[in-house]
């Protein structure tokens, strides 16, 4: 199941003032230099985006990260009873940290711009586990968790990285460098997580996973 | 042919031997450090600073600033660059030029407004370079942004401008590029003072084809020569003509790499690999399978060994018991399924790009920091970046940076854990984690040796983790200013890379109690004589080095007589120490510490440096220089300090005749 970006419904990007000192003149030679001249108090405040306004493709970004950072708390939540492995206790300590800190620094961005961090709670986003993958984690221990925890924590992030492209590739989405950054360190970091977590299910022995998808197919595995 | 196993079932058992021998106890940062607990504020935060003088704040101002929010990172501070007495800072929204005529005191001469992040600067004669990496980034510098995903108005890549006129810099150049540029670095050319290099670091998605011709995705097996992954773009820019920059090359030193060893540990010891070799040896006697697996040798399990022949000879078409001739044929096909499996990981976990790259020219060597990787290259043909070595480790989340000592016989790399804008370094947050690794370059070779973190635990409303810094010119010493966002600034001592040490520190409260306000140092390096500071929300910050029972004056004062005409922190240049008294009394201080100087030595060379410093005449000149001359001769040419003191003493005695 997966949920568009509402992008296709934003008519109007968000409004800008001019800067005064900055005519067409001058962004017609391709920029506005300003001497170091008045003081500041005299300028306007060059905002493109007020912190009060949120383009909506971006907020949607926002709102549906949050659930799907979540579950992957609920999967790192797992970890500290049913494996001894240090090495992957340290990777999943570490993505549960930084999983953590996004969801605030998210809904503290949606609740700053009047919007409800908790819009699209309960949904089930791009890459997202299935309650019978969840329930297939938990159930398991020991190498045998570690590479299913893998092997769908692969599954979750490659979701997140589908979420950070289609926010790109959304109109208006992504102008402000807040918004920008955040979508760009996901993408960075998960990408970096995926590379790790191949690594380490590359020195554990495959076990059976249960596919996103009704086995229609020829039963494969989920990620 | 029969179907491969999956890597991982050829690896079944392995253990992971580095990463359990990982420290469960590590050390934690400190809670009653006096920068754990300042209180917060914008422009009247609590302040804790040691062994360094705060000479001045120059906040943002105009359309640098949203006084309203001041956490907008539409206008966050960036890097920095410098030439003669002007000073470049990066800003998300444009540049901010600032003369550095009086250099503690930096004053505004004009700003160029013109979005698209980072901002990140560079200058090289009467250009100035910055990065742009954000999809609102414009070709006309216009503030509106590009809503439209495909669009002929937006810029990526880089901008080039012209600074003859300071106070009107004009935009003569852009290159596009297909993921942007989140940093670049400028690489002159030895043998071409004519052409300039630009190393393009882009972290972001691909762009459409539609958008920029050529832009492409991919994974190596898919697209590997077309795939806008896996390489730095090399931008050559005709001094005379800037106008017709462009890329001359796509520079694939990510391609192929060995599939990264977790950590320096890792790295199996010789008694380690002499020990498997001997346990396999005997499994083989037993009749057992053995393979070589990341350099060690390993025991095939039974159960792994058995499905591979099954698998065998289902594909010649047979069931039933495995055969003697099946085993022979198992033995032999063993190292070449190992290396197809090997080729296969090295494929799928290549980085797909470097965050930033810092080149060395003098010593013919870059360090790439490129996602899982920390990478040496040899730049002795800047156009075309070879590669070294590479490194991995499994405590870094992020290869974000790297910074050479002087003598490039060691490296600083950093981890940007989080991309910034995290607070990790808070009591919970490990030493090894959003740090740096620092390395001994030995043979064109990495060898890890440490980690240093700053060593104040920080608050939940800090984003902290290490970022940008540059070389202090410590004679005799390597010494690193570094930024740690709201960690503040480090200034630690890494002359022995297996001890790095804090020196000297200043930090402020958050930005904000209750509420994580982005802010803190992006970046800190030393120029002449100072340090200066691009604060996020705070502006510029200027510090002066004051001795200290970490620093002696005469250290200090040799660091201030270094003076360099361009800065630019991606660029390494030599720090070459001006002869000076104050130089040659550090060396002998150096030298005494190091028992390479006599007690009669130490006093002879103490007083005539003394003479020295207070001869007027030409005569008492020309005396003390022949003094200087008799005590180099003195010394002993068997060890580095007294022979660095003695070539002290000779150049000293050179500029008083």
């Amino acid at each position: 199941m997966r949920l568009l970006l509402l992008a296709g419904l934003v008519l109007v990007a968000p409004a800008v003032r001019a800067q005064s000192t900055c005519t067409p003149e001058h962004a017609a030679m391709g920029h506005c230099t300003m001497p170091a001249a008045p003081a500041p108090s005299a300028q306007p405040t060059a905002a493109t985006t007020t912190a009060t306004t949120a383009h909506p493709a971006d907020a949607t970004f926002m709102q549906m990260m949050i659930p799907h950072h979540e579950q992957a708390l609920e999967m790192t939540a797992l970890v500290p009873d049913r494996t001894d492995n240090h090495g992957f206790r340290m990777l999943a300590e570490r993505m549960e940290t930084a999983q953590r800190d996004e969801i605030r620094w998210m809904r503290h961005w949606l609740e700053q711009r009047g919007q409800d961090p908790a819009a699209h709670a309960g949904h089930l986003m791009e890459g997202m586990l299935t309650p019978e993958q969840m329930a297939d984690l938990a159930g398991k221990r020991g190498d045998a968790f570690v590479y299913t925890f893998c092997a769908y924590m692969i599954q979750h992030h490659e979701g997140a990285l589908t979420m950070a492209r289609d926010l790109f590739a959304s109109y208006g989405a992504a102008q402000t460098a807040d918004v920008h950054k955040l979508a760009t360190d996901i993408e960075a970091d998960q990408k970096m997580d995926i590379v790790r977590m191949r690594g380490l299910m590359a020195t554990l022995a495959p076990v059976p996973l249960v596919p996103v998808t009704p086995p229609s197919s020829s039963g494969h595995s989920g990620h | 042919m029969p179907r491969l196993l999956p890597l991982a079932a050829l690896a079944l058992g392995f253990a992971s031997p580095a990463l359990a021998q990982m420290p469960t106890n590590a050390p934690r940062a400190s809670t009653t450090d006096p920068r754990a607990n300042l209180r917060a504020g914008w422009n009247d935060a609590q302040v804790a600073s040691w062994n360094l003088e705060h000479v001045a704040n120059i906040p943002r101002s105009g359309p640098f600033v949203n006084p309203e929010n001041p956490g907008d990172f539409g206008k966050a501070n960036t890097d920095l660059a410098f030439q003669g007495q002007t000073m470049f800072v990066g800003n998300y929204s444009g540049v901010q030029i600032y003369s550095l005529a009086d250099p503690a005191r930096p004053a505004l001469v004009s700003q160029i407004v013109c979005a698209g992040g980072q901002g990140d600067v560079s200058v090289h004669g009467n250009l100035l370079f910055m990065s742009v990496e954000e999809t609102r980034g414009r070709l006309d510098c216009g503030s509106q942004g590009v809503p439209e995903p495909v669009s002929a108005e937006r810029l990526v890549g880089i901008r080039v401008f012209d600074i003859s006129n300071l106070q009107a810099p004009r935009q003569v150049a852009t290159v596009q590029t297909c993921r942007g540029s989140h940093t670049h670095t400028l690489v002159p050319d030895p043998n071409d003072p004519q052409s300039l290099y630009v190393y393009v670091s882009g972290i972001s998605g691909v762009r459409s084809g539609e958008e920029l011709a050529g832009c492409a995705g991919g994974s190596p097996a898919e697209n590997a020569e077309g795939s806008s992954y896996f390489r730095i773009e090399v931008v050559k820019v005709p001094l005379a003509a800037p106008q017709n920059a462009r890329v001359v090359n796509s520079a694939r030193f990510l391609l192929g790499l060995p599939a990264a060893p977790e950590s320096a540990s890792e790295i199996p010891s010789d008694a380690e690999k002499a020990e498997a070799s001997a346990r396999a040896a005997e499994a083989r006697a037993r009749g057992k399978f053995t393979i070589t697996w990341q350099g060690l040798e390993q025991v095939l399990p039974d159960a792994m060994a058995a499905q591979i022949l099954q698998q065998m000879m289902g594909a010649a078409g047979r069931t039933g018991e495995p055969t003697a001739a099946d085993s022979t044929m198992l033995r032999e096909r063993l190292p070449q399924l190992v290396a197809q499996q090997e080729a296969r990981n090295a494929n799928r976990t290549g980085p797909t790009s470097c965050h930033d790259i810092t080149v060395y020219p003098e010593k013919g060597l870059a360090g790439g920091a490129c996602e899982g990787y920390g990478i040496l290259l040899d730049i002795s043909d800047p156009q075309n970046p070879r590669r070294l070595d590479s490194a991995g480790d499994a405590n870094f989340a992020y290869w974000h940076s790297a910074t050479f000592n002087n003598d490039a016989t060691s490296v600083v790399f950093t981890d940007e854990w989080g991309g910034g804008g995290g607070p990790r370094c808070r009591v919970t947050d490990r030493m090894e984690w959003g740090a740096n690794a620092l390395f001994r370059i030995h043979d064109g070779k990495l060898h890890q040796t440490s980690y240093y973190k700053l060593p104040a635990a920080q608050g939940s409303t800090e984003n902290c983790v290490a970022h940008n810094g540059s070389l202090v010119p410590i004679p005799g010493r390597d010494v690193m200013v570094q930024a740690w966002y709201q960690g503040g600034l480090s200034i630690f001592d890494f002359t022995n890379p297996a001890a790095p040490r804090e020196i000297a520190y200043f930090d402020r409260g958050p930005m904000n109690a209750d509420d994580l306000v982005t802010g803190g140092y992006w970046s800190v390096y030393w120029y002449n004589g100072y340090i200066y500071g691009s604060e996020i929300g705070r502006g510029v910050d200027v510090f002066r080095l004051t001795p200290s029972s970490e620093l002696t004056a005469d250290e200090v004062a040799a660091a201030n007589t270094v003076r360099a005409t361009e800065i630019n922190p991606q660029l390494q240049t030599k720090i070459v120490w001006p002869a000076s008294v104050v130089l040659s009394r550090t060396y002998l201080k150096q030298a005494r510490d190091a028992q390479a100087v006599t007690t009669a030595q130490n006093r002879t060379i103490t007083a005539t440096l003394l003479t020295a410093e207070r001869a007027r005449t030409a005569t008492q000149k020309r005396a003390v220089a022949t003094r200087l001359n008799t005590a180099a001769r003195s010394l002993s040419s068997s060890n580095a300090s007294s022979m660095r003191l003695a070539e002290s003493l000779r150049a000293l005695a050179a500029t008083l005749r």
